[in-house]
């Protein structure tokens, strides 16, 4: 079972006690303690970066970053992201859950680009520059 | 609304070398096949060559080395 806590989203599970008891009194009898652990299962919001995910040698492409709930809902809310691409870093500014900027590579390769804010699961897309 | 950013990425040091390395070895090329090479540009090329397998290390003895 998953429950939102806050910001964050946590697995639920009940795990029986190996040594605590307690008395059940509808069943007249002691049966174990159920403790009930929590584990981050991740956080209410996602980013997700959308667009090409190939393009040449200094060709602008133009991507889009979106702000979602953890189901995949868009989130009409406006926050700073930091995008970054092998040790490059830009911020943008997301209004109404949305913001867009472009990608640009002087050498060809694979290319895998971070969207990351805080309390935030960061958004992931890997880019080909072709030649 | 707000200009857009540019996310661009930065050519390393060694990104730029072979980058000059390759521009180096295309221009003899051509060279050689306008018949003009020299011997001195046949050394260049090969040391050229030479310094980028080095760098790369796949030269056999690199190789038997590790």
């Amino acid at each position: 079972m998953l429950e939102q806590i806050g910001d964050a989203i946590y697995q639920v599970e009940e795990v029986e006690s190996a040594g605590l008891v307690v008395f059940d009194e509808k069943a007249g009898k002691y049966k174990p303690f159920v403790h009930v652990v929590r584990t981050h299962h991740c956080f209410a919001r996602k980013l997700v970066i959308e667009g090409n995910t190939s393009t040449t040698i200094n060709t602008p492409l133009t991507l889009t970053v979106r702000l979602l709930d953890w189901e995949g809902n868009p989130l009409d809310e406006s926050l700073e992201a930091r995008i970054a691409a092998r040790g490059n870093t830009v911020t943008l500014q997301l209004e109404n859950g949305v913001g867009e900027l472009d990608f640009v590579s002087p050498i060809a390769g694979t290319f895998k680009i971070e969207a990351q804010a805080d309390r935030c699961d960061e958004g992931l897309l890997e880019v080909v520059v072709n030649e | 609304m707000s200009k857009k950013p540019v996310l661009r990425i930065e050519k390393t040091e060694i990104e730029t070398q072979i980058e000059q390395q390759k521009a180096v070895l295309k221009a003899l090329d051509e060279k050689a096949k306008g018949g003009e090479i020299t011997l001195k540009d046949v050394y260049a090329q090969n040391k050229l060559i030479i310094e980028m397998l080095q760098e790369k290390g796949i030269t056999r003895a690199e190789k038997a080395r590790s």
